[in-house]
């Protein structure tokens, strides 16, 4: 009798059993086939078959040693001291793992076998996902992410803040600046103001936008150059400091530019630092410069100017900070700024992102209401799914398989299925979000800090897992409750599941709803911000801001201004062409204090303020202003700098008591002009924004020469040309480009707008959260639409057997169509009622973002509704004219079968 | 699909637990007893039915000891638990059930 302790030895060889076990194993099976051997011994078989029929006990598909146990239990050893030796109570992480790994791999094979729901399901879970973990990733980096500078949670900015505005950010000025930065809460202090630096490399003159900053400011921030050092405090010649990106365009390798001289203010600076992308600030900065100290004249004149960065000691809270800046206010603001100034402060982070925050969060809820339709959806197809497998699972559980293990098969499909819907949203999220940041259609700032980067993977798997835990814990916990008999059950509409696809569609209709709803208004908010007369004909007019090319001389620079003016106006395709401090749509900084004569200030009473712009003669003309009364001032009065003015509507209406003021007189910067004529009002700033009362001063110099404490200083305002065009706006533009190019001397134009442009850009924010929310709204919609298409497909199929009794005893098409659209009517109508509650009560927290439209502006509920329930209407119908199609008898055939 | 694979561990198990409620065997034993209370419709190879035994004793239904045998020889009886009675029961109850219901629809009585 052959030993087969080593054959079975042999077969085991690569199972992994611990050597105790496996010697157990190897005897019991070798006995056993030894008693083959004897037994065909018995029957008469030679040695030789005996021996091949007891080998042919090892064949088995799968191999003896796969279809072992990973640790067979060996509770009843006879010897003792072996008994629990291995896999006793211990519940073993390897066995798990493999019996996790089967359900993963029966979990694939079913969704291969069923191609059709699988691709449905990952489509739709790596929509709601991908769009789920894009927002996340802008929300991540822009929000969540710590700001790059040296512990920047202690960090504040301090502003000024106008008494009848609170939130209003001014800047200070260089006292202000020296007071605050010896306050005991600040540890340290440093100051910038932003400015444009024209930056000459080999006679090429570059455009940055850059800032001129105190001393200690990169220390303050913590700024580590990339390339060679930060500026120094107090440099032996003028120094200044690049972003990575301007320095490698202008020099290619962005060390190279360290040590190289360019110019800037007409003086030669050397680079001595680039600083990396990210670091910048403020945001977007490309170039910075010390600020140099001002004379004590330039002091005198208070010129407030300056953003001021203050560190507080770690701990220190915003209110400490605040109470301490109000005592600073109380005590000694200059009168100039009016009673009631304060200081503002806030976190340098709540500064740099705070205007964004809600625009994300918003996105937020948004992108958060399509991922869950779209789990009701995959949920829906689940229950569907699990219903149609009713008869597999029904055999499984009778041949053994426990109940948990059903519900554990059901749900690592569902994750398996959350999973896989996670790696392609990756991809999709990956896709928008650079997309997004190559837009930049909300001109976020922090974008550099936006990345598809571990947080983002991880949130974006988990998110994934949770998701396939929402949609496939209901199907799963079917699954175990289902007893055999169910696999008789194929009865109608009526049954727990058909009703749970309804409660699903009710809930995915109302999601949709609150979402179309949110997107509707938002549109209409658009529409109606679109649609504002600003009070002038936006489409023809051109704005050019001029670049004086440094002060230099004011005579020569004033008449080269005065020289393009003249070269423009008259020409064919122009109507108009005036100077002007500031052009539409951009406001004037400062509001300033007028006084009326003849208009005493009772005690109490503000002071009228209104913005004043210098502007030429026919800048009534380019813009197109109409005159109420009264008349423009002439060119003449304009050459001569004469004190009259024009005063806008509003201005009239609320300090003239009136539209006629033509002949009174105002006091503004301490002397009295004249009142010649009131215009129409215009929205010069924002469009959303009504027009503010408004003075229009003669004046077409950009550049004036005053001589400050003995020494002559040049001043500038802003410098616009404003150009109505007559005909082709486009063409137009170019012949100004070309005529302003042909001026001698140093001014040019910088750039040439048409204000329509721009006014469509100011309106980008309203515009990408419409077009956003609009464009979740659409999938959602559709989302729900083929959720309503599914459950009433799925209640039609299960319905065959009695809606062919029904025909054969002669129910009309018309009566079946009837009948399940109205099955349809109640889950639409819970859809849109239940949506219209969360609508109304979700809706006030879009309220800020909406222009002339009330957050509960019927007409749009109404709209939305009507509309959502024509496309759940269709998506009804059309598996109701299915209903009708069905040949009763083979109807009948086939259920009967 | 593991449908048939089902079939047959399923099958196999209870086909194990209903000849362990008459007596305590050995591996060899059931199978003998298999193929010859069948006539040899069934049968099971050594190969497939150790996994089972072991994976049934370690779900505590059965329970395996070594006795000594012919000559040298140790033998594994198995025997049922309490919990394999039970389960013995549960599973008895589920084949009728689903032998009704297979008769139901396939229109063989007692299938």
């Amino acid at each position: 009798m052959p030993d087969y302790r080593e054959v079975v030895r042999e077969r085991l060889s690569e199972s992994r059993l611990p050597e105790t076990v496996l010697a157990e194993i190897v005897e019991e099976v070798a006995a056993h086939l030894a008693d083959v051997h004897a037994d065909a011994l018995e029957a008469g078989a030679s040695e030789e078959t005996a021996r091949r029929t007891a080998l042919l006990e090892l064949e088995s598909d799968p191999p003896l040693h796969e279809a072992l146990p990973r640790r067979p239990a060996r509770a009843a050893s006879t010897e003792p001291w072996k008994r629990g030796g291995f896999g006793i109570g211990f519940p073993s992480i390897i066995e798990h793992a493999a019996s996790l790994l089967q359900d993963l791999r029966y979990g694939l094979r079913g969704l291969r076998h069923r191609p059709l729901f699988t691709v449905a399901a990952l489509l739709t879970l790596a929509l709601g996902i991908g769009a789920n973990s894009a927002l996340f990733s802008l929300v991540y980096g822009v929000l969540l992410r710590p700001l790059p500078w040296a512990e920047s949670e202690q960090l504040v900015v301090i502003w000024r803040s106008a008494p009848e505005n609170p939130s209003s950010r001014g800047p200070l000025t260089d006292d202000e600046f020296d007071r605050l930065a010896g306050l005991e809460v600040i540890t340290g202090a440093a100051a910038h103001e932003q400015r444009e630096i024209r930056l000459v490399v080999n006679d090429t003159t570059t455009r940055l936008a850059g800032a001129s900053v105190s001393a200690g400011f990169g220390q303050l921030l913590g700024l580590q150059a990339q390339h060679g050092r930060w500026l120094a405090d107090s440099p032996e010649a003028p120094e200044i400091v690049l972003a990575r990106n301007t320095a490698a365009e202008l020099f290619g390798q962005p060390s190279d530019a360290i040590g190289r001289s360019v110019v800037v203010d007409e003086r030669p600076h050397t680079i001595v630092g680039v600083l990396a992308d990210g670091d910048s600030f403020p945001a977007q900065s490309a170039a910075w410069l010390l600020r140099p100290a001002l004379s004590a004249t330039a002091r005198s004149i208070g010129f407030a100017s300056l953003t001021v960065i203050g560190r507080v000691q770690a701990g220190t809270d915003l209110g400490t900070v605040r109470a301490t800046l109000d005592t600073v206010a109380a005590a000694d603001t200059p009168e100039a700024y009016g009673r009631g100034t304060r200081y503002a402060t806030a976190s340098l982070q709540e500064t740099i992102v705070g205007e964004v925050r809600p625009v994300l969060v918003r996105f937020a809820l948004g992108v958060g209401l399509v991922l869950l339709i779209a789990c009701a959806n995959v949920a829906n197809l689940l229950l569907e799914q699990a219903a149609a497998r009713r008869g597999e699972r029904a055999v499984r559980r009778s041949l053994g398989a426990s109940r948990l293990r059903l519900v554990r098969q059901s749900l690592v499909e569902s994750l398996l299925l959350g999973g896989m819907g996670a790696a392609l949203g990756v991809g999709l999220a990956w896709a928008g979000v650079r997309t997004f940041v190559a837009l930049d259609p909300l001109r976020m700032p922090r974008l550099e800090a936006i990345q598809i980067d571990a947080a983002v993977l991880v949130f974006t798997l988990a998110l994934g897992l949770l998701t396939g835990l929402l949609f496939g814990i209901a199907p799963a916990l079917r699954a175990g409750r289902e007893s055999v008999r169910a696999v008789l059950g194929e009865s109608a509409a009526g049954t727990p599941s058909a009703w749970r696809g309804r409660g699903l569609a009710v809930l995915e209709l109302s999601m949709s709803m609150t979402l179309l709803i949110g997107a509707a208004l938002l549109v209409h908010s658009f529409l109606r911000m679109a649609m504002i007369d600003p009070g002038y004909d936006a489409d023809r007019v051109l704005t050019a801001r001029l670049d004086l090319g440094g002060m230099g001389d004011a005579e020569v620079t004033n008449a080269a201004v005065a020289d393009m003016i003249d070269r423009l106006t008259g020409l064919p395709g122009i109507a108009a062409v005036s100077f002007a401090e500031v052009a539409p749509p951009a406001a004037p900084v400062l509001e300033r204090e007028v006084m009326i004569e003849g208009r005493p200030l009772g005690a109490g009473d503000a002071r009228p303020r209104a913005w004043a712009i210098k502007v030429g003669a026919a800048y009534f003309d380019a813009l197109g202003l109409e005159f109420l009364d009264g008349a423009s001032f002439t060119a003449e009065d304009v050459e001569a700098e004469r004190r009259q003015v024009v005063v806008n509507s509003v201005f009239a209406r609320r300090y003239l008591e009136g539209d006629s003021g033509v002949g009174r007189r105002l006091l503004l910067d301490g002397g009295l002009w004249e009142i010649v004529g009131v215009v129409a009002d215009a929205r010069l700033g924002d469009v959303r924004e009504e027009a503010m009362p408004t003075v229009y001063q003669p004046g077409q110099r950009p550049v004036s020469n005053m001589t400050v404490g003995g020494r002559r200083a040049s001043f500038s305002i802003g410098s616009w040309l404003v150009i109505r065009a007559s005909g082709d706006v486009r063409q137009t533009a170019a012949q100004v480009s070309e005529i302003a190019r042909a001026v001698p001397g140093s001014v040019t134009v910088a750039r040439l707008d048409l204000v329509a442009d721009q006014v469509w850009s100011n309106l980008a924010a309203p515009r990408v959260l419409a077009g956003t929310f609009g464009a979740f709204a659409l999938s959602g919609a559709l989302l729900a639409a083929i959720g309503v298409y599914a459950v009433t497909a799925y209640s039609v199929s299960r319905r065959t057997y009695e809606l062919g009794v029904r025909m054969v005893m002669g129910a009309t098409p018309r009566g079946i169509v009837r009948g399940v659209m109205l099955d349809g009517v109640v889950t639409i109508a819970g859809g849109v009622a239940l949506g219209t509650v969360a609508a109304l009560a979700l809706s006030r927290y879009i309220g800020n973002f909406l222009y002339d439209i009330e957050s509960t502006d019927v007409l749009t509920y109404a709209f939305v509704a009507a509309l959502l329930a024509l496309i759940a209407a269709v998506a009804t119908y059309v598996p109701a004219r299915h209903a009708v199609s069905i040949d009763p008898i083979e109807a009948l055939r086939r259920s009967s079968r | 699909m593991s449908g048939m694979s089902d079939l047959k561990k399923g099958s196999a198990e209870i086909v194990i637990l209903s000849l362990l409620d008459e007596a305590p065997l050995h591996g060899y034993g059931i199978a003998k007893l298999v193929t010859e209370r069948t006539d040899g419709a069934l049968k099971f190879h050594a190969a497939s039915l150790y996994p089972v035994l072991y994976r049934l004793e370690k779900r505590g239904v059965i329970r395996g000891e070594w006795e000594a045998g012919k000559g040298d020889r140790r033998r594994r009886h198995y025997r049922l638990t309490p919990k394999g009675k039970r389960t013995l029961e549960t599973q008895r109850g589920q084949v009728a059930e689903f032998i009704d219901a297979l008769g139901r629809l396939t229109g063989v009585p007692d299938a």
